[in-house]
């Protein structure tokens, strides 16, 4: 995938929406906020990286909180292809995520990021207040 | 200062019910919304065949479109006295509220964060009629036209990534008072309240993510914040903060997608203060200025509009 692709499929997301929008910038950067959730994209290394927020830390996370929240998402089978758990250190985000390698219409991408965000929805109202003791 | 008239309300006085609490999946953008947002795309193929708008949209905006437009810049922003805007990381309590015009006791401070279709001068106009019954107001400008943002001209650098301006402005006043051990009103109306949300659950989790409290902990902590929701389009509220929502039961926003919506989770120990009000559609805009716009005014006078049905149950409900 290049960047004019996933700026393609990123605009498409946006069109399915009813916004005009340019998809990402020239560095390969990002968002959409649906309903209250943000969503981030990010293409780096011919891979669209698509991150709807749970949580945006202050400070980098404790390898402690970070252990935890893996060990809840392996044992509650939330990472199931359909969005895993991240944390991306760069951004301080915790978020669900999906990659794509490949172009795909904005027909199908479209509920795919829907799905993603209801997951980090699930993940910042239930997921997180649960794997923490 | 200019208030919104009403139609004839046709039914039914407050009423309590009790609510149940339940967890399910996050429900669907609420039907209104998702509505108004296929609307949106109609609208440029629609103006182009009006003539020249003779009428203003709103009471004092003058163009409701290029109100919206301007909002852009500044969402996340303080609303306070005077229409005055304030920066995202202003301390809220540093910011002067709308006061009653007829210079009246307040009895509290609150913070209200607007819906969607709702320019600055219509949230302050809204935020001085809640001014008028004792209130000192402050807003939290919620900008968007619809469920959808487009964040991307925002993003500057990685750090702009995964922001939310109305919900990090609002999660920053509530970690202030917490910090302060000061008390904090929230009101949201229709999508404000999907803020509020969005923020509380951000707080809970900071708390526990940031703060290392247990979860028993972090609901204590938050137990000095006080919610109230009109309208809202939010099903999911963390435990801890003290609810009141308002539902209209005429209104499809928080009858679809708020905390009237078949399994929501209003909150332990919220009272939700259901009540029937349709009301016949008057004073409504001028269509020139807008397809959409037209309908939110018709959605706001006959169900959901803050001054039009939510204030008088919320006034009406202060009386001793």
């Amino acid at each position: 995938m290049t960047l004019v692709d996933a700026q393609d499929m990123v605009r498409g997301f946006f069109g399915a929406l009813g916004i005009s929008s340019p998809g990402l910038t020239p560095r390969g950067l990002g968002g959409a906020a649906v309903d209250a959730t943000p969503v981030a994209f990010k293409f780096e290394a011919e891979v669209l990286r698509c991150m709807a927020v749970v949580f945006r830390f202050r400070e980098p996370a404790t390898p402690q909180v970070l252990d935890q929240l893996m060990a809840y998402d392996l044992t509650h089978g939330l990472s199931d292809g359909r969005g895993k758990l991240v944390y991306d250190a760069d951004s301080l985000l915790l978020a669900v995520e999906r990659t794509y390698t490949k172009p795909m219409t904005a027909k199908e991408f479209a509920p795919e990021l829907l799905e993603l965000v209801r997951r980090a929805v699930q993940w910042s109202s239930e997921g997180i207040f649960e794997a923490m003791p | 200062m200019a208030v919104r008239a009403s139609g004839k309300p046709v039914v039914v006085p407050p009423s309590s019910t009790t609510p149940e609490v339940k967890r399910e999946p996050v429900s669907e953008p609420g039907v209104l919304a998702k509505t108004l947002e296929t609307l949106t795309q109609l609208v440029p193929v629609w103006r182009a065949a009006q003539p020249v708008r003779t009428k203003p949209a709103v009471p004092g905006v003058a163009s409701f479109t290029a109100a919206m437009a301007s909002d852009v810049s500044h969402d996340g922003w303080l609303l306070g006295a005077g229409g005055k805007l304030y920066p995202p990381q202003t301390f809220s309590a540093d910011v002067p509220g709308l006061m009653p015009v007829d210079g009246r006791p307040i009895r509290e401070r609150v913070m209200w964060v607007n819906g969607i279709m709702t320019p600055t001068p219509l949230h302050q106009q809204d935020m001085q009629a809640l001014a008028n019954t004792g209130r000192e107001v402050v807003g939290v400008r919620n900008a968007t036209r619809g469920m959808f943002r487009d964040l991307s001209q925002c993003i500057l650098d990685k750090l702009d990534l995964g922001q939310n301006p109305a919900v990090d402005t609002t999660k920053r006043a509530i970690l202030d008072a917490i910090k302060a051990n000061q008390p904090l009103h929230l009101i949201g109306h229709s999508q404000g309240a999907l803020i509020l949300s969005r923020a509380l659950f951000e707080v809970r989790n900071s708390l526990m993510l940031e703060g290392g409290m247990n979860a028993a902990t972090a609901e204590a902590t938050l137990s000095n914040i006080k919610v109230t929701t009109l309208g809202g389009a939010a099903a999911r509220w963390p435990d801890g903060p003290r609810y009141t929502h308002w539902v209209n039961a005429y209104d499809t926003v928080p009858v679809s997608s708020g905390v009237a919506a078949p399994l929501s989770q209003p909150g332990k120990g919220a009272v939700i203060r259901q009540f029937k009000e349709l009301n016949a559609p008057s004073h409504m805009p001028d269509t020139t200025d807008g397809l959409v716009n037209y309908l939110a005014r018709f959605v706001d006078r006959t169900s959901h509009g803050p001054q039009d049905v939510y204030l008088k149950h919320l006034i009406a409900d202060d009386r001793p």
